[in-house]
C-alpha cells in the first residue's frame, strides 16, 4: 500500500489509528502496529513479505548469537552471516539479473537468471536490519531480546517502503517505551498532510508533464527549451516525492509516539554540491558514510578510492542499471573536484550564483538518473544543449510551459524553507504564548483540512500516481 | 494548552473516520456520467489475483470509484486542473491540452463507455467486459519483471505510452507515435495470416485518423507521419497481400465531416470513403453514397471526451457534440453476435448492423451493436462470395458497406480472444469450415504501431 491513496487515507489510517489507541500497554500497542505493518506490507507484496520476516529472524537470531558469544569467533560468524545474507538477498532480488546480463555480454555466454520482482523496500529493510547487526557487533547498541520488538523495527510501516531508513540506535528505545503526547500528534498531523501534498498536488503533475515530454518522441527531436522543462520538472517531481514520502514517515511516525530523524533539508537550495549530499536522502548518505566510507578508512587513507567505493555504491543501491552508477560517479567527480579543488573559491561565492549553479549541476545529475537505458544519456545531453539539430520551442513546447507556469511556481516555492520557517515561527510563538490558541488551532485545521481535501480530490481524479521506489 | 493541540488532532481524525465509514457502505454507484464510463466492480477474490497484485489494485480501483460525494469531487478536480492545465483565454484554434494516452485506452478502444441497459437495440446483450480486465491480462502474459507490477508508470514500460491526445479548438484527437519494431511486427503478423491461409485473398486495411489531417503540423509529420507508417507497413508485407490505399481517398475529403471531434473514430462517411479504395484494391463496385438511405443521432459525446474529462480544456468538447450520420445497408442482412467460435444458436443473440434507433450515450455502438467477439452477417447480396473480417472498432463502421458484396461476413475481434479466461478463436477453421474467400484486416495507426494489439492478432493462429 502507498501513503497517497484513498484506501491507506480512509480505511487504513483512521482503523490503525483507532486499533493503536485502544490497545492499553505498550505490548499490545506493538504487537497491533506490527500486525498492521505486515497487512500494509502484505497489501502491496503479499507473496514477498515472508523475506521481510525471514529477514528480520535472520538479523534478531545474529544479534543475540553476537551478544552471547561477544568476543568470540561465533559472534564473528554471525556477524559474516548477517551480512553475507542481506547481502545476498539485494544480490539476488536486486542485482541478480543484473549480474547475470553483464556477465553474458561479457563472456557471451547465456546464462539465465529467474525472473523476480524486486520486492518493494527491500533495499531499506535490509540496509536497516544489516545496520542492526553490525551494531550490536560493534557494541554500540544493546541486542534486542524481544523478536516481536524487532520485527516492529524492521516493519514498521511509516517507513518502511520508501524510507528514512531507521538506525536502529535511533529507535530501540522507543521500541519499548514511548509516550504520544497530543502536541506531537497534533504536528504529526500536519507534518503528514504536508507531505501529502508534495506527493499528490505536485510530484503528481510534475511528473505528468515529465512524461509528456519524454516518452514518444525521438530524443533527438524534442525541442531545447522542452527538454530543460522536462528534466526541471523531473528534478521537482522526485524531491517532492521522495521528501513528501519522508515527511508522510515523520508525520505518521509522531501519531504513534515515534521520533524520526530528518531525511531532506531543502537539498535545492544548496550552495554545493558537498552542501546537497547534506541535504538529501540524509539517513542514505549517513548510512553509507558510517558503514563504508569510515570503515574503509574515511578520509584519513586513500580518501579518493574510499569516495570512488561509496559513491559507485550509491548510485547502484538507486537501481540495478548502469545509468545509475554513472549518475554516482558523477557525484564523486565533483565532489572530489570541490574538496580538491573549489572549495576556496565556493566559499567565497555569493548565493546568488552558488545556488543556481548547484542546481545546474544536480540538474545534469537527475538526466543520468532518469534515462535508465544508457544509451538515451548521450542523444539527451545532446538535446539539451540544441546540438542534435532541434528546435528551440515549438507549439507543444510553448502549451507545455504555458500549462505548467503555475506548477513551476508552486515548485520552486515549494523547494525554499519559506513555508517551513514560517510555520516554525508560529509553532514557536505559540508554545510561548505569543499567539492565541484559537488562532494556532484554526490556523493549524484550515492548512490540515484544505490540503486533505484537495489531494483526496486530486486522488480520485488522478490519473497519475506513481511509486518510483520499486527499484531501489 | 494541549486542549488547541486536541483540537487539531480532532478535526483532522474525523474526517477520515467519517469519509472512510461512508465509503464503506455508500457502493452502489455503477456508471459515471460525468466521465462517460462504468465504474470499476468489486474484484472477484482469488488466490491467484491476490498473489499476482491484480487483486489489490482492482480493488483499489473499485475503492476510489465508489468513494463518496465522487462526482463531486471529480467537478472539484477539473476546477483544480485549471490551476495544473493553467490555459490563458485564447483563440478557438489554439492547441490546449496535450496528454499521453495509454495503451490500455487504445487496446480498449471504445468500450470505457457506458452501455445503457435500458437499451431496446440488441446492444443491451452486450457482455460485459470491464475495460479494466485488458491490462490485466496484458500483465500476466508480459515476460519483464517491471510490468508484472500493476500500476507503475515508468519510463521503461514502452509499452503505455501509445501516443498523445490533443486537443485544438473543439476537436480532440489522438497522436500516434511510431514505433519500428511494432510496426514491423504487425506487418509480419497480417503477412503470417496469408500465409497460413492458402487460398483465402487477406486484404490490409490501415487506415490514418483524424491527428493525421486537422492537428498541427509537428503532430503528423516525422515520427508522427501515419502516412509514411502505413507506406512502410506496407511495403514490409508480404506480396500476397492486397493492400487498401485507404489514406489517399480520405485525404481528398478532409473537408467533409469525416471524423469525430469529440471520438476517436471515424464518421461513417470516413468508413465509406475507405470502403471505395477498399472496392478499387479488390476490383469491387462501390454502390453509391447517395443510393444508401440515412439517419443520425445528435448530441453524440465520445471517448476523446472521456478521456480527457478531467481537464478543464474539455468542456469545449463537452459543449459541442458531434452528431452521428449513418447509412443503412441497401441489401437485407442479419447479424448475429456469438460470444465464441462455437457459434451455438442458443449462445447468439441477434445485432443490428446498423441500428436506427440507440439509447447509449455512446452512438457509436450503433454499428454491430458495438465491439463483440465474433458476429455472423447473412446477408441478400447473391454474390456468392463469404469475407472474414477481422478488425478493432474502427472495422464497426466499415463492416455494413461490405454487406452488398458477399453473402456471408464473418467479424472477429482479436481483442476478445485474448488472455486468460476468453474463448478461443482458430481462425483457419473458421475460415475453411465456412469457405470464406477474403479475409479483411482493418485497423487504425494506435494499434497498429501496439505491442499487445499485434499479439492479440497473432493469438488468432493456431500453431499446428
Amino acid at each position: 500500500m502507498v501513503f497517497s491513496s484513498l484506501l491507506f487515507l480512509f480505511i487504513f489510517l483512521p482503523a490503525s489509528l483507532l486499533l493503536y489507541y485502544i490497545c492499553p500497554g505498550i505490548r499490545s500497542k506493538n504487537i497491533v502496529l506490527t500486525i498492521l505493518s505486515l497487512l500494509f506490507y502484505a497489501w502491496g507484496e503479499p507473496f514477498w513479505v515472508i523475506l521481510l520476516i525471514i529477514s528480520a529472524a535472520v538479523d534478531y537470531t545474529n544479534g543475540r548469537i553476537i551478544d552471547k558469544f561477544r568476543g568470540k569467533w561465533q559472534a564473528k560468524a554471525a556477524f559474516i552471516a548477517s551480512l553475507v545474507i542481506n547481502l545476498s538477498l539485494l544480490g539476488v532480488f536486486k542485482y541478480g539479473s543484473f549480474i547475470v546480463e553483464n556477465i553474458n555480454s561479457l563472456t557471451g555466454l547465456a546464462l539465465s537468471f529467474p525472473l523476480l520482482t524486486l520486492p518493494i523496500g527491500i533495499s531499506f529493510y535490509t540496509f536497516q536490519t544489516m545496520s542492526y547487526s553490525i551494531d550490536v557487533y560493534r557494541d554500540k547498541v544493546p541486542v534486542q531480546k524481544s523478536f516481536g520488538d524487532f520485527l516492529l523495527f524492521v516493519s514498521l510501516f511509516p517507513q518502511l517502503i520508501a524510507g528514512p531508513i531507521l538506525r536502529y540506535s535511533d529507535i530501540a528505545a522507543q521500541l519499548s517505551s514511548r509516550h504520544t503526547t497530543a502536541r506531537d500528534f497534533a504536528y504529526g498531523t500536519t507534518r503528514f498532510i504536508c507531505g501529502l501534498g508534495k506527493k499528490v498536488l505536485i510530484s503528481n503533475y510534475a511528473s505528468a508533464v515529465v512524461d509528456t515530454v519524454f516518452t514518444g518522441n525521438q530524443l533527438s527531436s524534442i525541442p531545447v527549451l522542452q527538454m530543460w522543462l522536462g528534466i526541471i520538472m523531473y528534478a521537482f517531481h522526485i524531491y517532492f516525492d521522495f521528501s513528501g514520502y519522508s515527511d508522510m514517515a515523520i508525520g505518521l511516525g509522531a501519531m504513534f509516539g515515534f521520533k524520526y530523524t530528518e531525511n531532506f533539508r531543502y537539498p535545492y537550495i544548496s550552495g554545493s554540491i558537498t552542501d546537497f549530499w547534506r541535504r538529501w536522502h540524509i539517513s542514505l548518505s549517513s548510512f553509507f558514510r558510517d558503514y563504508v566510507y569510515i570503515p574503509l578508512g574515511g578520509n584519513r587513507r586513500f580518501q579518493l578510492r574510499n569516495m570512488f567505493i561509496v559513491w559507485a555504491l550509491t548510485g547502484l543501491w538507486h537501481g540495478a542499471s548502469w545509468n545509475f552508477v554513472l549518475w554516482g560517479l558523477y557525484f564523486f567527480l565533483l565532489l572530489a573536484l570541490e574538496k580538491y579543488l573549489f572549495a576556496g573559491i565556493l566559499r567565497r561565492l555569493p548565493g546568488i550564483i552558488k545556488i543556481p549553479w548547484t542546481f545546474f549541476l544536480v540538474l545534469i545529475g537527475w538526466v543520468f538518473f532518469y534515462f535508465t537505458n544508457t544509451a538515451d544519456i548521450l542523444p539527451a545531453f545532446k538535446s539539451l544543449f540544441g546540438l542534435s539539430g532541434n528546435l528551440l520551442s515549438n507549439s507543444a513546447t510553448r502549451l507545455l510551459l504555458i500549462n505548467n507556469l503555475p506548477l513551476l511556481i508552486i515548485c520552486l516555492i515549494g523547494a525554499t524553507p519559506i513555508f517551513s520557517n514560517i510555520a516554525h515561527r508560529f509553532m514557536l510563538d505559540f508554545s510561548k504564548r505569543r499567539i492565541p490558541g484559537w488562532f494556532y488551532s484554526a490556523s493549524a485545521i484550515t492548512y490540515n483540512t484544505a490540503m486533505l481535501f484537495l489531494c483526496t480530490v486530486s486522488l480520485i481524479g488522478s490519473t497519475h500516481n506513481p511509486f518510483i521506489y520499486f527499484r531501489f | 494548552m494541549s486542549r488547541w493541540y486536541y483540537l487539531i488532532i480532532i478535526c483532522f481524525i474525523l474526517p477520515i473516520f467519517i469519509f472512510g465509514a461512508v465509503s464503506v457502505f455508500d457502493t452502489d454507484a455503477t456508471i459515471s456520467i460525468s466521465e462517460n464510463r462504468n465504474l470499476a466492480k468489486m474484484p472477484q477474490f482469488s488466490l491467484e489475483s491476490l498473489f499476482n497484485g491484480s487483486f489489490t489494485s482492482s480493488f483499489e480501483k473499485y475503492f476510489s470509484d465508489t468513494f463518496p460525494l465522487r462526482e463531486k469531487m471529480l467537478e472539484a478536480n477539473r476546477n483544480l486542473n485549471r490551476l495544473y492545465y493553467f490555459t490563458p483565454e485564447s483563440s478557438s484554434n489554439d492547441l490546449t491540452l496535450l496528454i499521453p494516452q495509454t495503451g490500455d485506452n487504445v487496446v480498449s478502444g471504445g468500450e470505457a463507455l457506458p452501455t445503457d441497459p435500458t437499451e431496446s437495440t440488441g446492444v443491451s446483450h452486450q457482455p460485459t467486459t470491464p475495460s479494466d480486465t485488458e491490462p490485466e491480462t496484458e500483465t500476466t502474459a508480459a515476460p519483464s519483471t517491471e510490468e508484472t507490477l500493476p500500476e507503475l508508470n515508468t519510463p521503461e514500460d514502452a509499452d503505455l505510452h501509445e501516443g498523445s491526445i490533443i486537443i485544438v479548438g473543439n476537436r480532440a484527437m489522438e497522436i500516434c507515435y511510431t514505433n519500428q519494431e511494432n510496426m514491423s511486427l504487425y506487418a509480419t503478423t497480417v503477412s503470417s495470416y496469408a500465409e497460413a491461409l492458402p487460398g483465402v485473398r487477406v486484404i490490409s486495411l490501415i487506415t490514418p485518423n483524424g491527428g493525421e489531417f486537422y492537428s498541427p503540423e509537428e503532430y503528423h509529420s516525422g515520427s508522427m507521419s501515419q502516412k509514411d507508417m502505413i507506406d512502410s507497413v506496407y511495403s514490409q508485407m508480404d506480396d500476397s497481400v492486397v493492400t487498401v490505399d485507404a489514406y489517399s481517398e480520405l485525404r481528398k475529403h478532409t473537408d467533409r465531416y469525416i471524423f469525430f471531434r469529440t471520438d476517436h473514430h471515424w464518421t461513417q462517411l470516413g468508413a465509406y470513403y475507405a470502403y471505395t479504395a477498399f472496392c478499387q484494391s479488390t476490383g469491387l463496385e462501390p454502390v453509391p453514397i447517395e443510393d444508401f438511405e440515412t439517419g443520425s443521432f445528435e448530441g453524440f459525446v465520445g471517448s476523446m471526451y472521456t478521456y480527457t474529462s478531467k481537464y478543464p480544456q474539455s468542456s469545449i468538447l463537452r459543449d459541442n457534440p458531434d452528431t452521428l450520420y449513418y447509412y443503412v445497408p441497401k441489401t437485407e442482412s442479419s447479424a448475429v453476435a456469438y460470444p465464441n467460435m462455437e457459434m451455438n444458436e442458443s449462445e447468439g443473440y441477434k445485432v443490428s448492423v446498423v441500428a436506427t434507433q440507440i439509447n447509449s450515450a455512446n452512438k457509436y455502438l450503433c454499428f454491430l451493436g458495438g465491439d463483440q467477439p465474433l458476429i455472423k452477417i447473412t446477408t441478400g447480396a447473391g454474390t456468392g462470395k463469404k469475407i472474414a473480417v477481422v478488425k478493432e472498432s474502427y472495422g464497426n463502421a466499415f463492416v455494413p458497406f461490405l454487406t452488398n458484396h458477399y453473402d456471408e461476413i464473418y467479424v472477429i475481434d482479436p481483442r476478445k480472444f485474448y488472455g486468460d479466461g476468453t474463448p478461443d478463436m482458430d481462425l483457419e477453421k473458421l475460415i475453411s469450415e465456412n469457405e470464406i474467400d477474403d479475409l479483411l484486416v482493418i485497423d487504425y495507426p494506435l494499434v497498429v504501431s501496439n505491442k499487445s494489439y499485434s499479439k492479440m492478432l497473432a493469438n488468432l493462429l493456431k500453431e499446428k
